[in-house]
């Protein structure tokens, strides 16, 4: 019985088992990704658009732009600032222009700046599938916009004529695309950023509160960039000056910026992780100190450009970059004849920009003077303002990508152009900037100079002289040491410690404490010490703009395409290549200017790239 | 005489007397001359007798109706005491004994196990010179005159069998085999016997392959198979091994061949959960006729694995049990404290502020020096003085344990197995090591005469543990390596205070030297990898008849996998300031799901006909989820993994996947004669990873045998007893790609976020893949032809196989050109050719009673070249990531027209020699302006530099004179395996060999001539040039030139192996008995023993590149441990 019944089941149980079969053929065969999404089934909500806009501009954040090489590898080498170190062929010789187009470095710059264009490009092809409200579709439209013509910006002044591609990438197979004249590129560039412009018109500065997204100021300080570049080499559109300034002026004209009467305090508020919306416009947003969920960090400003520091409780830096001593020289200094060994300069920002101080190897930091210029590390980002602990190897400091100064600046150069010499406005914006490095807002005049009328006598160790400024208005009394000769008991000089602040008219200072008191004059500075030389034509305004540039932007990644731009890249490379070799530098310093030739002015197309497009062509000279 | 001379007479006059008389006698006890009366009265013979015959007779009692002649005299001499000769018409009646020698025709049939007949057995005849050999019906036939005689029936690869014939004339005899896999051949989806077999298929030798002291089976595959190439990337304990199957068939996927294990198919097979003492059999399937019945994974061929399963009879109890030692064999020899601070000396020479003066010979500097010791050391202190050497405290001689335990048996109904398995190997580095627990079921059971029911699970748990060497994958910086610190930590420090044993890191190393004390580092690291599997396989099979069979099979394959890492303060990146302490847990699951269902025919027709034909249908499912985090800042570290969740910072993570492939497959097997053999098989198989339209392949095959062996002019030919020819074709295909390739993919990632007004960064959704949905199978062509013969009845028995095999459309994870968002995507593109030669040859060397000696010898020549790459692509250039400064340079590169993965680098030419300089006036080296550079500035390079060849003449050397330095792959690997056997003692060694592949040995990149300050160096750098020793080609201190790879590092890579040694006794039956046991072995087994080659490594069988592509990478390596155990085999 008990065998029958298998038997009799046993046929059944294959019939079942052959129906099942061919019925979970299709089942199995019909998987579904559970780990990722797929672009078809996304931006559906606004909020889905957002994280696609994250997404765009993440890539400012990554390697191989502003977290590390834009403004460590690719714009440390100029004429304003040099590594310290050699570093070896395989590492990161190609910060020295010592890259070839199959350096993994130049795809990765390259590459960095498609995967933006091709992240805004998906979303753009995306952005009117959610029902949302029209503004807030048309501010991320607006940033995603503006985020890839900056990312074709960058492609074209780096590399010339690039493949223009505005659509999301359909197909793996298809890919050979040839390079759009850069003219063209650019035209695609001006018609994003303007459309941006349009669509972002109520995300001003002071609305956003910050400066981590892109506000409208921050579009047209941008095109004012695109056009002055436009307006430069190698393209000479010189009706771009036109919209340059114009592009500049409503930045200005929108009341929404000013100047921080502190040059350094824009920094220390950057090391603070606060915002300077007035000043700072646009800036690459880093976050935490790499010990969170997701790095985020910056490993440029403050580490590899900073203040070299072992100590994490003050701030880790390798600094591996230093000033050059030309940049150092560049800021006036209050007596050029001078032969002290660093003669005082009104100019705040040189010794903000050129630190005078090493924190050192030790465990604790210490603080140590430099005097050698040669020797200073840049000294713009400091990371004893810090305030996220431990101060480790990456750090949360964001990185400024426009600055009111700039957009100042980039008026007045603007405007001399297109003017044939400085307009009044040209000269308002540059001495705007200069009057802040001054320190004009900050401190009002200070003691500029005291020179010694008589030395006194009866100066000894034990009675030594004593030093009191008094008077003038001020509310913030300068302070000076005299120097004596123990031999004839007479002060020898007097050399002021701080200067002071807002001193109405000039103080009256006693050097007592020997048997006859020494005597001296005190000058205060003026307005004028500040301002440009009234007059200028339109070269010497530029050569100046050309100067200011640097001493104001020095770092921060302007000084490459602005000397591309003006068409003086090679030579001024070759100027600072003989500067530093007669004039005490180590052979570091000069290793990348003596690599400048004319193929420079752009980089290679990477190999990679050639390779696999056939209708790419490499750059001259590659 | 004179009786014959009447009979012949009287024959004559009967000649026409008829032998086909039918006599017709019925009496009950007459008497037998009254019979015999009869019986020639009816026949018309004469008779003859003598009347003292009758006499004794006995009374005869017959029935005969219609019987023949003889047959009525059988019938009436039965039982008498003479008997009866028919001579012509005339009967002569004679005694028994009368005859001296009278043959008596012995017959029967030897059948093998399976019933089915066994030709070319050798019949003898005890004692005697009479031997027979049965036919290919399995038939014999002796004449022997002794019908007490004892038949010997022996055939190779049987156990030799005894029969007494007790005086029987038909004498059947089964064999049994006594290499069971020898003969029976797994052939995926049913087995044929080895003389069926028409493709390429590959047993291996299970009783030798079983005396290694391995981990899991691979370890000990080397050098057993013909165009089976095996390499371990390094030493590390529960490394598996990379097995490629007649060269690399793929370019940047996988190339490891599909495993079937107990019928299930797995492409990623954790062959360490498998106990190698469990498994029955290994067959490797190599030709496309073979591997087509897997379709679409078949194409790197097919390692079919057969666990034991309960045998009938009583049950037997077996205990394996072996204990050993290992040890490191290739320590590294360094330089001693005077040569060290010789170099570091040099590094600093002539440095306002020297540095290492002032650290190691204080003594030495000038007396103004603030640093001025006239008491410290001089650098003659150091000389004999005794360094530390961590290789001392780093590696260990350690121990391996391993116990199987099992019982078997069954009976007619019942097969049933039990088997354990427990190992425990320390690894010969402290704190690493493997531990497996494992066990196995199996049990066969018929219900009835037509249904059988069976299951057999497996699990298995392996923890490996141990700092991993070179992890892969992971960026690497040279410097975080293990060996590079035991090899490079300083020998002395110059200083008494300081005592770097006790120190995490050494003081002198700063910036990106992560050099951290690798015995303090390696106690506090944990990593651990602990993988549970379940393997639990049910069938049923169901005879409709004899002839048709169907099987149903279910199975699960769950694997478990468990990571653990964990980094306390002690460790390199526990005292890393970003992070701190910190470690993650992860786990893993995986789940195959497998039904197959087939049905098998088997007939023979008209007796020279025989079909076996398979059709099935298959269904598999796999998926995978993983969910685990990582922690950093953790507060307590001494609760290690357990107290990671009380972190400050928890970075969770969780992803899966899945597929599923369904399949149709047939196979119809044709023999003719067992001469002409036809094989054709086809598979279809549909799998999610292709984008519906294109999941369904197609992989036909067909193969044809031809035994001319049993063609009669040959069978003439004594000395031939096997000749077969073989040729085969076939598609196969790789579908190695992701699960969802064919689609574009967002990724939703922490990574790829943004934070805007300093809040927590928000996250990012951006393309991480494009999709392609063109993607199909990957196909594969491969034609084979080969033969095999057999001399002096399998005394020689030689294969050799030919094949081309050329792969096209290739699943190529294709560069895209970056201005599409992602640098790859899944393309079928390119198309790859391998070529090669296998000779395999077993000889019986020497075979008497108590001596053996059998040897298998086998070697294989495959030639890769790769047709095509990516379009416009002729070159894929990649770089081992193994340290910072090395990364702008390409290591190796796969050219269109060469092998895969050839060695790229700079050619060096020696040294820069005092010639090359110019002397200024002051007495410098200036570089002749028509000798180009090393890559340095000119004004660098002095004499004792390191030199390349300018191979584009432009004066300077760049990358642009890279060119190929070296081959990435064999030209031929092999092994030799000798077995003697001496009454009860047995010995089993294996050679194994690789031959023609060249390696970079990195190390000597950092241990030969690196600038990096206080790092110690390999002794041979003592030797390096210099103005006194300028014959030396080892670069002076500083003068390696700029990070290159170039053939200066590239060398020979072949070797030649003693592989396994196996030395046991067996204690005689007799003994056993008396212990009352069935068998007893007692053994000592080594693996790696001795290995012969010119590579200055550790170990030349390395490759830390992992992949296709950067092939024959050195760089700190876990070195390769020898083994010698000691172990007993006992049956109950």
């Amino acid at each position: 019985m008990f065998k029958i019944s298998i038997m009799k089941n046993l046929n059944l149980l294959i019939i079942i088992a052959l129906v099942l079969v061919s019925t979970s053929c299709k089942k199995v065969l019909e998987t579904k990704p559970s780990d990722f999404l797929s672009p078809e089934n996304y931006y559906k909500t606004a909020e889905e658009l957002q994280f696609g806009l994250n997404g765009v501009y993440d890539v400012l954040g990554t390697k191989p732009l502003y977290k590390t090489d834009m403004l460590y590898a690719w714009n440390s080498q100029t004429d304003e600032e040099t590594f310290n170190l050699w570093l070896s062929s395989g590492g990161l010789a190609y910060s020295f222009y010592e890259y070839t187009a199959s350096s993994p470095e130049i795809s990765a710059f390259w590459g960095a700046l498609y995967s933006g264009v091709s992240r805004a490009n998906t979303l753009l092809a995306s952005i009117d599938k959610p029902d949302m409200s029209e503004e807030k579709r048309n501010i991320i439209k607006g940033e995603a916009l503006f985020l890839r013509g900056y990312y074709y910006f960058l492609l074209a002044s780096n590399f010339g004529d690039v493949p223009l591609i505005t659509t999301p990438t359909a197909s793996v197979t298809d890919v050979s695309i040839a390079r759009t004249p850069l003219k063209d590129v650019y035209a695609q560039i001006l018609k994003d950023m303007t459309e941006a412009e349009s669509l972002l018109q109520t995300q001003t500065s002071t609305k956003l509160g910050h400066s981590g997204k892109v506000s409208k100021s921050t579009v047209q300080g941008i095109l004012a960039r695109v056009c002055l570049q436009m307006a430069g080499a190698p393209l000479l559109d010189i009706a771009k000056y036109k919209d340059a300034k114009a592009w500049a002026y409503k930045v200005i004209a929108s009341q929404e910026h000013a100047l921080n009467p502190d040059y350094s305090d824009v920094f220390i508020k950057l090391a603070k992780d606060q915002y300077d919306v007035k000043e700072s416009i646009w800036e690459v947003e880093f976050w935490g100190n790499g010990t969170e969920i997701t790095d985020e960090t910056n490993q440029s400003t403050g580490n590899f450009i900073g203040i070299y520091c072992l100590d994490e409780s003050k701030g880790y830096s390798s600094a591996r970059v230093n000033v050059t001593k030309n940049l150092f020289n560049s800021y006036e200094v209050i007596d050029p004849s001078s032969t002290a060994t660093i003669r005082p300069t009104l100019d705040l920002r040189r010794d903000w920009n050129c630190a005078n101080y090493t924190w050192g190897t030790a465990t604790t930091a210490k603080h140590t003077p430099v005097t050698n210029p040669w020797l200073m590390n840049v000294g713009k980002w400091r990371r004893e303002y810090e305030t996220v602990t431990p101060k480790t190897k990456t750090n949360g400091m964001n990185v400024t990508l426009l600055r009111y100064s700039d957009v100042l600046l980039m008026y007045a150069e603007a405007a001399n152009e297109l003017n044939g010499g400085p307009t009044d406005s040209a000269y308002n914006a540059v001495n705007m900037v200069r009057q802040r490095a001054y320190g004009k807002t900050l401190n009002g005049n200070v003691v500029k100079t005291i020179t010694l009328i008589s030395g006194g006598a009866g100066f000894t160790a034990a009675r030594p002289p004593v030093v009191t400024i008094a008077g003038g208005g001020a509310t913030e009394q300068a302070t000076a040491t005299a120097v004596f000769s123990a031999t004839t008991g007479r002060v020898t000089a007097v050399n002021v410690v701080t200067r002071g602040r807002f001193y109405q008219s000039a103080p009256t200072i006693t050097i007592t404490g020997g048997t006859t008191n020494a005597t001296a004059t005190v000058i205060t500075s003026s307005l004028n010490d500040a301002d440009l030389q009234p007059a200028l034509n339109k070269s010497d305004f530029f050569d100046f703009i050309v100067n200011e540039r640097s001493r104001e932007l020095c770092f921060e990644g302007q000084r490459r395409m602005d000397l591309i731009r003006w068409g003086l890249f090679v030579t001024k490379m070759q100027e600072y290549n003989n500067y530093a070799r007669n004039n005490g530098a180590s052979s570091t310093a000069y290793r990348a200017s003596g690599n400048i030739t004319e193929r420079n002015k752009f980089m290679p197309i990477p190999s990679n790239d050639l390779t696999l497009n056939r209708l790419l062509t490499q750059n001259p000279g590659w | 005489m004179k009786l014959i001379a009447i009979i012949l007479t009287v024959a004559s006059l009967h000649a026409s007397a008829s032998a086909f008389s039918q006599i017709n006698i019925a009496v009950k006890n007459s008497s037998i001359e009254k019979v015999l009366k009869e019986i020639k009265k009816q026949s018309s013979y004469s008779i003859f007798y003598d009347a003292e015959y009758m006499a004794a007779a006995k009374p005869v009692s017959v029935n005969l109706n219609n019987a023949s002649l003889e047959e009525s005299l059988k019938q009436c001499f039965s039982g008498q005491p003479f008997t009866f000769q028919i001579i012509a018409n005339t009967i002569v009646i004679k005694p028994i004994a009368s005859s001296s020698v009278i043959d008596v025709v012995i017959t029967g049939k030897v059948v093998d196990d399976t019933n089915a007949p066994l030709p070319g057995v050798t019949v003898k005849v005890k004692g005697s010179t009479i031997t027979a050999f049965t036919n290919n019906e399995g038939l014999f036939s002796l004449k022997t005159a002794n019908a007490d005689a004892t038949l010997v029936f022996s055939f190779l690869g049987y156990t030799t069998q005894e029969v007494p014939l007790n005086k029987r004339k038909v004498i059947n005899v089964k064999l049994t085999e006594a290499v069971h896999n020898l003969q029976v051949v797994e052939i995926g989806y049913g087995s044929v016997n080895r003389k069926d077999l028409t493709g390429a298929v590959a047993s291996v030798n299970i009783v030798d392959f079983a005396k290694a002291p391995v981990t899991s089976f691979d370890e000990a595959l080397a050098g057993r198979v013909a165009g089976v190439t095996v390499a371990g990337s390094d030493g590390q304990p529960g490394a598996v091994s990379n097995i490629v199957i007649r060269g690399p068939g793929s370019i940047t996927q996988d190339n490891s061949p599909l495993y079937v294990i107990d019928g299930f198919p797995l492409e990623d097979a954790d062959n360490n959960n498998i106990n190698p003492n469990d498994i029955e059999s290994i067959d490797i399937l190599k030709d496309a006729s073979s591997t087509a019945i897997y379709g679409s994974r078949g194409a790197n061929g097919v390692i079919i694995i057969t666990t034991k399963k309960g045998k009938k009879g009583d049950p037997v109890i077996n205990f394996n049990g072996y204990y050993g030692l290992q040890k490191n064999t290739n320590r590294m020899k360094m330089l001693d404290p005077y040569e060290f601070v010789k170099v570091q000396l040099e590094q600093t020479a002539g440095q306002t502020l020297n540095t290492s003066m002032i650290t190691y010979t204080p003594a030495e500097l000038p007396e103004t020096d603030p640093a001025y010791d006239p008491n410290g050391n001089t650098l003659e202190s150091y000389r004999n003085m005794k360094g530390l050497d961590l290789q001392d405290q780093y590696f260990r001689t350690a121990a391996v344990q391993n116990y199987d335990l099992s019982l078997r048996g069954g009976t007619d109904k019942t097969l049933y197995s039990i088997s354990g398995n427990m190992r425990n190997l320390e690894g010969i580095i402290i704190n690493s090591g493997l531990k497996r627990y494992q066990g196995r079921v199996t049990l066969d059971q018929n219900v009835n005469a037509k249904l059988k029911v069976g299951t057999n699970l497996n699990y298995s748990q392996s923890q490996t543990f141990g700092t991993i060497q070179i992890p892969e994958g992971g960026s690497f910086n040279s410097t975080l390596s293990h060996m590079y610190a035991v090899w490079g930590y300083r020998p002395v420090t110059g200083s008494v205070d300081l005592n770097l044993q006790d120190e995490l890191f050494d003081p002198v190393t700063t910036g990106d030297d992560y050099r951290v004390n690798p015995v303090i580092s390696a106690k506090n690291e944990i990593r651990k990898t602990i993988i549970s599997g379940l393997i639990a396989n049910v069938y049923g099979e169901y005879a409709f008849s004899k002839n048709l069979k169907l099987r149903v099979t279910g199975a699960v394959n769950n694997r478990f996998t468990n990571y653990e890492s964990f980094n306390n303060s002690l460790t390199s990146s526990g005292s890393n300031t970003t992070r701190r302490v910190n470690g993650s847990l992860y786990n893993t699951t995986n789940t195959n799901l497998l039904n197959e269902n087939t049905l098998t025919y088997k007939t023979t027709f008209n007796k020279n006909h025989r079909i076996n034909v398979v059709a099935g249908y298959t269904l598999q499912t796999s998926n995978w989820q993983r969910s685990g985090f990582s922690a950093s800042l953790v507060p307590n570290q001494e609760l290690g993994v357990d107290g990671l969740d009380e972190a400050e910072t928890q970075i969770g993570s969780s992803g899966g996947s899945s597929y599923g492939l369904a399949s149709y497959l047939g196979r119809a097997n044709y023999y003719f004669k067992n001469r002409y053999m036809f094989t054709t098989s086809i598979r279809s198989d549909g799998s999610s990873k292709f984008a519906p339209g294109n999941q369904w392949g197609y992989f036909p095959s067909g193969a044809f045998a031809w035994v001319a062996s049993e063609e009669p002019f040959i069978k003439k030919l004594n000395a031939v007893s096997n000749l077969k020819l073989r040729l085969s074709y076939g598609l196969t295909g790789n579908n190695r790609i992701g699960d969802f390739d064919y689609l574009t993919r967002l990724g939703f990632i922490n990574a790829g976020g943004y934070s805007y007004n300093n809040s927590t960064p928000g996250k990012g959704t951006s393309i991480t893949g494009i999709g392609n949905p063109l993607l199909e199978w990957e196909t594969t062509a491969q034609a084979d032809a080969g033969i095999d013969i057999g001399l002096f009845k399998e005394r020689i028995a030689l294969s050799v196989d030919v094949y081309e095999k050329v792969t096209d459309n290739l699943l190529l994870n294709a560069d895209l050109p970056l201005t599409t968002g992602i640098s790859s995507a899944y393309k079928n593109i390119g198309k790859m050719q391998n070529r090669g030669l296998e000779i395999s040859l077993n000889t019986v060397n020497i075979n008497t009673k108590d001596f053996n000696w059998s040897s298998n010898f086998n070697i294989s020549f495959n030639q890769n070249e790769v047709l095509s790459l990516a379009e416009n692509q002729n070159a894929l250039a990649r770089r081992v990531r193994f340290d910072d400064g090395f990364n702008g340079v390409y290591s190796h590169i796969s050219m269109v027209g060469q092998p895969l993965g050839q060695l790229f680098g700079l050619v060096w030419d020696g040294l820069y020699q005092v010639e090359d300089f110019e002397v200024s006036g002051t007495g410098t080296y200036v570089l002749k302006s028509n000798i180009p550079t090393n890559g340095n500035t000119r004004a660098v390079i002095q004499p004792g530099h390191v030199k390349y060849k300018d191979l584009n003449d432009d004066g300077n050397i760049t990358t642009s004179d890279y060119t190929i330095i070296g081959r990435g792959l064999p030209i031929h690997t092999g092994g030799f395996s000798n077995n003697f056997s001496y009454k009860g003692f047995d010995l089993n060694v294996l050679f194994q060999w690789s031959y023609g592949n060249d390696l970079i040995n990195a190390n000597r990149l950092i241990f030969e001539g690196s600038s990096r300050r206080s790092l110690n160096q390999f002794a041979t750098y003592a030797d390096r040039w210099s103005i006194e020793n300028q014959d030396s080609v080892i670069p002076v201190v500083g003068g390696a030139g700029p990070n290159n790879y170039s053939s200066r590092i590239v060398e020979d890579g072949s070797y030649v192996r003693l592989k396994t040694v196996s030395f046991g006794y067996n204690i005689s039956p007799a003994f056993a008995k008396q212990l009352g046991i069935t068998s007893l072995r007692i053994y000592s087994s080594a693996q790696n023993l001795i290995t012969w080659t010119n590579y200055s490594g550790p170990d030349p069988e390395v490759s830390v590149g992992f992949s296709n592509l950067t092939q024959g990478f050195d760089y700190a390596a876990y070195p390769r441990a020898r083994t010698i155990t000691f172990g007993l085999n006992v049956s109950l």
